[in-house]
């Protein structure tokens, strides 16, 4: 199984943002490196379906284009700045989800007790900090154990104290999901917490492993 | 000038005329500029006298007002929720008094075209002896010069959220899928009260003002066409709604039908009240057979508008001209009958941009 990127074009108008051939992700994790406006935002949000391009994206032999639902089935996607209706609380949106990517009531359980979400998860997202917005998108990604991770920036405005738990869950991922893990990051993630971490460079509208 | 009464007309008068130049530019190119100079008392005689001996005209005239009145509250209300503004929560230290004073200034030079033109018809109504005319108009100038002053009153107090009593909340509404319905309850509170009574007004008006005998479906099609044209600004937002606040949800496996039901159900919840209308004035009891349609062109009118909005990033600046392009071919279709034809076009419709556009739909950046 390996996420696979043919011919995939992507521009904002006139203005080119990337430009791949052929790219295979197999399973592992992947740190997408690039300068500010390279296009890891949006590539992942083209990975993750969230935005019209050009070309082919497959996981497991389902097309994005083609087999849409059975492919998302499988992909989470996280936001940079994740935004969501104020007046909706976070329990609401983590049901959501786990209805849509057919969550285990278990899995979700331990989610929000190891990320600490559980605390404020009745509140309205309205009244949560940055912070807890953060820790909130990273816990629906991992709702319903899909294949394919994609968090965008995973570790900014999280609280030092929590950093371990992103760290243990994309651990886990790795280890029991045996999928694609793909993030952004600008601070240098600790290499031991993620064996067989491989670089990929998005630079000059290519993408490139390191 | 005292120096609040000064800010006030700079940041709330001074930037509602600037900002409405174009339109009331236009209505007085309208009013003043297509008769020349000397019939021009006769042609506005004329006017007023055929407005003031119509029950419906009069009506329509004050639909007119409330809509300029609701415009400019919704203008001042945008005023004062920027950030910069937050030096005018100050008024707050004045008597409720002066407050009201200043307020008032504020709305009756807001006001002055309304006003004036009102004067003008009370004028020529009491002089013709038209009493009640000259009262009604009297009435509705009265109240829409000092309920605004009311209304804006509330703006400044942001210790709580004004309009609380139009929050309903529902425990079983507490879900995803009614998430819709809470933001148009929510956040367009404001705007869907002024959609409802200006939708229930001139629905009223039209079912019952032309004294038609013959029943004609057309009638509560047109009407219903109308009254969707009304909630056409709420269909926008929540569009928006959708791009900007759940753009998560693209990226969640959900089928076509799970994704546009919610909003079926929502824009048909919103036009509940508009059928019960149609039902009661005019289709019972003889004519409950034409219930079906009307509900679905209503309901698949607002779904079909929400839908095209996807189609090329339409925008505040577009979206009026698609409506109108939209309602005048309606207003075509329906004078041939073509009600069940226009119901099979919204289906196509919304199925193209909601499973279409929608996927191929990016803000566009200029």
């Amino acid at each position: 199984m390996s996420l696979i990127l043919s011919n995939v074009e992507k521009s904002f108008g006139d203005h080119l943002i990337f430009e791949i051939d052929h790219f295979q992700f197999d399973p592992g994790a992947y740190w997408m490196l690039g300068t500010n406006g390279a296009g890891k935002t949006t590539l992942l949000k083209t990975i993750g379906g969230m935005l019209p391009f050009q070309g082919e994206v497959m996981w497991n032999n389902f097309s994005l284009k083609e087999n849409r639902r059975n492919y998302l089935r499988q992909v989470s996607y996280a936001p940079a700045e994740p935004l969501y209706p104020q007046f909706v609380s976070g329990r609401e949106l983590i049901n959501f989800y786990a209805e849509c990517r057919s969550g285990e009531a278990d899995h979700v359980k331990e989610l929000l007790s190891v990320s600490g979400v559980e605390k404020f998860a009745d509140g309205k997202t309205g009244t949560y900090s940055t912070g807890m917005l953060k820790k909130l998108s990273i816990v629906l990604a991992f709702i319903g154990r899909p294949s394919v991770l994609l968090l965008d920036e995973p570790l900014i405005t999280i609280d030092k104290g929590s950093v371990h738990f992103i760290y243990d869950l994309m651990h886990d991922f790795l280890n029991q999901q045996h999928g694609v893990l793909i993030f952004t990051s600008h601070q240098t993630p600790v290499e031991t917490d993620l064996p067989g971490l491989k670089k990929v460079n998005l630079m000059d509208e290519k993408l490139t492993e390191v | 000038m005292n120096q609040a009464r000064h800010l006030l007309l700079k940041t709330l008068v001074q930037t509602f005329y600037g900002r409405h130049a174009g339109l009331l530019l236009f209505m007085f190119y309208i009013f003043f500029g297509v008769v020349n100079g000397p019939n021009l008392v006769h042609y506005h005689l004329s006017l007023v006298r055929a407005i003031l001996d119509s029950p419906v005209l009069v009506m329509i005239v004050i639909a007119i007002w409330i809509l300029y009145t609701v415009k400019a509250l919704v203008f001042v209300r945008s005023q004062l929720v920027k950030e910069e503004m937050n030096f005018m929560l100050l008024l707050e230290n004045f008597s409720a008094s002066k407050k009201r004073t200043e307020l008032f200034v504020v709305q009756f030079l807001i006001m002055l075209p309304v006003l004036l033109y009102g004067s003008f018809m009370i004028g020529v109504a009491v002089t013709e002896e038209k009493n009640i005319q000259a009262l009604i108009v009297l009435y509705f100038l009265f109240m829409l010069l000092m309920a605004p002053v009311y209304i804006t009153g509330l703006f400044f107090n942001r210790t709580q959220r004004s309009f609380e009593w139009l929050h309903w909340r529902w425990r079983f509404m507490e879900k995803i899928k009614f998430v819709y319905v809470r933001y148009i309850f929510g956040d367009l509170n404001f705007g869907l009260a002024i959609s409802k009574i200006l939708s229930l007004l001139l629905m009223f008006g039209l079912l019952t003002g032309f004294g038609i005998d013959n029943y004609d479906v057309r009638l509560p099609l047109l009407a219903m066409l109308v009254s969707a044209t009304t909630h056409s600004m709420i269909v926008f937002n929540v569009q928006q709604f959708e791009i900007h606040e759940l753009e998560f949800e693209r990226q969640l496996p959900l089928s076509f039908f799970k994704r546009v039901l919610p909003l079926i159900f929502t824009y048909l919840f919103l036009l509940l009240p508009e059928f019960i209308l149609i039902v009661r004035v005019y289709l019972f009891p003889g004519h409950l057979e034409d219930l079906p349609v009307i509900i679905l062109f209503g309901t698949l009118w607002l779904m079909a508008v929400h839908a095209i909005g996807y189609f090329s990033d339409i925008d505040k600046e577009r979206f009026p001209i698609l409506v109108s392009v939209f309602i005048i071919l309606c207003f075509f279709l329906l004078l041939f009958h073509l009600q069940w034809y226009m119901v099979a076009t919204f289906c196509g419709l919304i199925v193209l941009g909601m499973n279409r556009w929608y996927f191929l739909f990016e803000q566009q950046f200029d």
